[in-house]
């Protein structure tokens, strides 16, 4: 197991190089940079004192491997944009936002899911079922730009029940600030784990050992909470890790249309307006986060499920 | 009371306090009497209900009760916390007593307001703000003397123009005085030179200072300040962004380029101290008669915080100075805070207390959820919202905004736009009354036929009005004529022209087309990042290397002077934009920029924006009056019709120390009617 678990995070390191090579590639190979002539053109002089400046008159993969031998040092450079701020502390001070945003979401919207999903399976084929399926399949369909649109429309402009972020961190803000946001941000969550819950809790009900158990006399109760639960947990833990990854690295749409400054909204701003160094933190931020949790997935099989065995075995 | 009816009580209250907020108070008080009253019926229901049902004592809580009434709880506090907050600033009637009219001036001009050291006491006198400033009689107090906006809804590094200009933070160019100012008729006014000359030979420039104007560390504005900005504009390590501005053919300041290029040191820039500290020599290297005009935009940075602290030092609170309006108190790339600068010069000080700047993705939609004051309109949706909306409608207002006008152009070097018959053809195929009728409104645009729009010095576009009319059949006579034939263009659309209806404009030009020439026309939105970069793109050797053969394109001024508009045009030979390069234009335009005969020269740009339409290297097409949103509650002098601007005068650039509005605007005392809190 802690051999398998060596083996994966060496992994990382090979992962990380390969992306932030990748990105600087992506980023140099566009056209554009962190500056802008949008009115009159530049003379050559003034525009060579800018690549100079922002070091695009180096190869791309020099300033890849300058970034690497820094980024082992925990330097991981300065803003283009914002004045004299170190990227991991643009990061330090919004990715608080962007955290609580998450797990708000994640605190509703999961435990809703997965009972809606048991319900709908104990429930299967009555109106209760087709209800949820139903809402489940509306929520993972519509867009959340849509359901932004139409929350914003209808609360915030409308009948002014919530308001935009005022532009500090969002557990500085009254719960209506960040209530709808975080509503929003759920739904698909809750649609996803209700349709998984629902077909794993289908699948398990299906077993032999159920039946057994039901054959035995066992309560109704005990049966689900018990032996259905348990088996179907593998299915949940699957689709929780990219949920809780999804979470921690923010969603852009949401922090955009509600103003609120989490790493979403940094990740899309310095994409438009060029800022290199942030653009590759953030990509590696979140290779970072989705690696590692697939690998807690893959251990927490390990525990849920004692036929599975990492890093060998069968 | 029975509980349906309380409930329902509760609900109407609710809905009249969201539905007019300008009634909040009594709503509010209405909702929560009918909230608390049905809290306590419920809970007294519950508790009798659950214990009829279970016979016990009723000074017992069942876990059913507990659980029902803590989900009570929960849901009230969330919804009371969800409910606007009562503003903190005291109501009106609490206000201090207005002064007789006679006493206060109606108008909140700076100069007829009383100076600080005149005016009464306080407790009996008119308001004053916490930096002594008068407050006009109908203002709102001091502590609702708070302007919030979107900004520009893009993140920036800078706080002052002169450190960058397309990198700059929403609120920035407030911490100085400029050379000069634009007033609400874009007239030039004096700013931090109080007056200046030029020698004979029309080459050397003689800025005198004003000598009351002081940083907020004490220090006083004086020459070697503006020497300093000028050297970290021209210094190639600065890599400022704007250097064409002050470049040969623009500024023409005596060896700016050079010292660009890194050819000379920055100490041999033709800007430089005179006699005293507050006497400004500027030399250039060419008669330019509308340097002054130039100089709204040299605003100053302090020789000593930029040596000790960079360029950025304004977004910074810690390290902050000012000569201007406001200071620095909170910077971040999703909030800005300034406060009134205390040091300020009497008529630089500002009514308003504080301005607060949130980077609003949708300035728009926090415009209408009440959360700024201010806002612009571009697009279709946003048109017809305010269209259909009696109030929003009476808090519009258009504007020449900075004279910026859309237009087509080609790639007169490549074929077919080669052909002049082809491009007169494409000239007569767009049709502007109907773009500016069905697309844009007439709230938002005006037709095009020139580059100069109505209102600008030299503009002539009535008289050049049939030389790119729209007529079908005499483009069909001339496509036919020019011996062209092509089955598909591409045209290519500057991305950010997608927020000011270009979309639709571009689509109906090219359905135009197809169906008048039969020419398949395919619109691309480009990034405008990359469209520029492709426009600009160059060959080693400074031939121009774009791919972009059709495109559409907007520009606004920088000052307001035909040479600036003009050079856009001038050609890429010159290091202009675009590849039409007419010897004929260039000259006119050389000969027109140095003249000091203001008539005799606009007779010459007269002359040669009439060539450049005619040579349809540019297919003009709508001149933007973008429609600005200000709450009924925002006064003072520049929101008065101006001459320019009638409605009202406040225009480009807006809320800034570059044309004193900063300064003049106010909170009025109905504030509370509209705003219920400060974000």
């Amino acid at each position: 197991m802690a051999r398998y678990i060596l083996g994966r995070l060496a992994g990382l390191v090979f992962v990380l190089l390969t992306v932030s090579f990748l990105t600087f590639f992506l980023m140099y190979s566009t056209p554009g940079g962190p500056f802008d002539e949008l009115n009159q053109p530049l003379s050559p002089e003034a525009k060579a004192n800018m690549m100079r400046k922002y070091g695009l008159d180096r190869p791309f993969y020099v300033n890849w491997w300058n970034w690497v031998t820094k980024a082992v040092q925990g330097d991981f450079g300065m803003s283009y944009y914002y004045p004299n701020t170190r990227v991991i502390d643009l990061f330090s001070k919004y990715w608080g936002s962007s955290l609580m945003l998450g797990f708000l979401a994640v605190a509703w919207s999961f435990p809703l899911g997965v009972v809606l999903g048991v319900i709908a399976a104990l429930k299967r084929n009555t109106f209760v079922d087709q209800v949820i399926t139903t809402v489940a399949l509306v929520t993972v369909t519509v867009p959340i730009i849509s359901l932004i649109f139409f929350g914003i429309a209808i609360f915030v402009i409308g009948l002014k029940w919530f308001g935009f972020n005022n532009g500090q961190p969002l557990y500085q803000q009254p719960p209506n600030a960040w209530v709808l946001p975080a509503f929003i941000f759920g739904l698909g969550t809750v649609g996803s784990l209700t349709r998984y819950t629902r077909s794993g809790m289908l699948d398990v009900l299906s077993q032999d050992y159920i039946r057994t158990a039901r054959a035995k006399g066992l309560n109704r109760t005990v049966i689900i909470m018990k032996h259905a639960m348990r088996n179907m947990l593998i299915p949940l833990v699957t689709i929780f890790g990219p949920v809780l990854a999804n979470a921690i690295t923010g969603s852009t749409f949401v922090e955009i249309a509600f103003a609120i400054p989490g790493i979403g909204r940094f990740f899309l701003e310095s994409i438009y307006t060029r800022d290199y160094p942030v653009i590759i933190f953030t990509v590696i931020i979140t290779a970072t986060i989705l690696t590692i949790s697939n690998l807690l997935i893959d251990i927490a099989y390990t525990l849920i499920d004692p036929r599975v065995r990492l890093g060998g075995g069968h | 009371m029975p509980r349906a009816l309380s409930v329902q009580f509760a609900l109407w209250a609710s809905l009249l306090t969201m539905a007019y907020p300008g009634r909040a108070i009594a709503g509010k008080a209405l909702t929560q009497s009918a909230i608390a009253l049905n809290l306590l019926k419920l809970t007294s229901n519950i508790i009798m209900e659950d214990n009829e049902m279970t016979h016990k004592p009723e000074t017992t809580l069942s876990r059913r009760q507990m659980l029902k009434l803590l989900s009570i709880g929960a849901g009230g506090a969330l919804l009371a916390a969800c409910a606007p907050a009562t503003p903190a600033a005291p109501a009106a009637t609490e206000a201090p007593a207005a002064p007789a009219a006679t006493e206060a001036p109606a108008a909140p001009k700076p100069t007829e307001a009383p100076k600080p050291t005149e005016a009464p006491a306080a407790t009996a006198g008119p308001m004053k703000n916490s930096v002594g400033k008068v407050l006009p009689e109908d203002a709102a107090p001091p502590e609702l003397q708070v302007y919030v906006t979107a900004g520009s809804g893009s993140p920036g590094q800078f706080m002052d123009i002169s450190a960058s200009v397309y990198n700059r933070a929403p609120l920035a160019d407030m911490y100085g005085v400029p050379l000069t100012r634009i007033n609400k008729d874009f007239e030039l006014v004096p700013g931090a030179a109080k007056e200046w000359k030029v020698s004979e030979d029309g080459l050397t420039w003689t800025f005198t200072l004003r000598d009351d104007i002081v940083w907020s560390d004490d220090t006083p504005l004086t020459a070697d300040d503006f020497v300093a900005t000028f050297r970290y504009m021209a210094d190639p390590k600065s890599a400022y962004d704007f250097t064409w501005y002050y470049s040969k053919g623009s500024g023409n300041i005596k060896n700016f380029d050079e010292v660009v290029a890194g050819k000379i040191p920055v100490e041999e820039l033709g800007v430089r101290k005179g006699a005293n500290d507050y006497e400004l020599i500027i030399e250039t290297s060419e008669v330019t008669p509308y340097l002054p005009r130039l100089f709204m935009f040299a605003m100053p940075l302090q020789a000593k915080a930029l040596a000790a602290h960079g360029p950025a030092y304004n977004s910074n609170p810690a390290t902050c100075v000012s000569c201007g309006p406001f200071i620095v108190k909170e910077f971040s790339p999703t909030r800005i805070e300034i406060v009134a600068n205390p040091k300020a010069a009497d008529d630089i000080k500002p009514f308003l207390e504080r301005i607060i700047a949130v980077p609003f993705p949708d300035a728009f939609q926090a415009y209408q959820a009440g959360q700024v004051d201010f806002t612009s309109i571009g697009n279709a949706a946003q048109v017809d919202a305010v269209l259909n909306d009696p109030q929003l409608s009476a808090q519009a207002t258009p504007d020449v905004g900075d004279f910026r006008t859309d237009y087509f152009f080609f790639d007169v070097t490549k074929p077919p736009f080669d052909n002049l018959k082809f491009r007169q053809a494409l000239s007569h195929l767009l049709d502007r009354d109907s773009i500016v009728k069905f697309i844009t409104k007439p709230l938002l645009a005006r037709p095009a036929y020139s580059f100069l729009a109505p209102g600008f010095p030299a503009a002539n576009g009535e008289a050049l009005k049939e030389i790119q009319r729209y007529d079908p059949e005499l483009a069909k006579q001339l496509y036919a004529e020019s011996g062209v034939k092509v089955d598909k263009l591409l045209l290519q659309m500057r991305g950010d022209l997608e927020g000011y209806f270009g979309k639709e404009i571009t689509q109906a030009y090219a359905d135009s087309i197809k169906q008048n020439l039969g020419i398949e026309v395919e619109v691309k939105s480009v990034p405008q990042k990359d469209y520029m970069a492709d426009l600009l793109k160059r060959t080693p050797d400074g031939k121009p290397d774009t791919t972009i053969d059709f495109g559409y394109i907007s520009y606004g001024m920088d000052y307001l002077d035909p040479s600036n508009m003009l050079t856009v045009m001038k050609g890429s030979d010159l290091g202009g934009r675009h590849t039409w390069n007419n010897k004929e234009y260039q000259d006119l335009l050389a000969k027109a920029g140095p003249m000091t005969d203001i008539e005799e020269r606009t007779k010459l740009y007269q002359q040669a924006e009439k060539l450049m339409v005619e040579e349809c290297a540019f297919i003009f097409c709508i001149h933007r009056t973008p429609v600005n949103l200000w709450k009924p509650y925002i006064k003072g002098a520049p929101m008065e019709p101006g001459k320019i601007n009638t409605n009202r005068g406040v225009a480009w650039p807006n809320v800034n120390a570059m044309n004193n509005s900063a300064s003049e605007i106010y909170i009025a005392n109905n504030v509370l009617e509209y705003r219920k809190n400060i974000p």
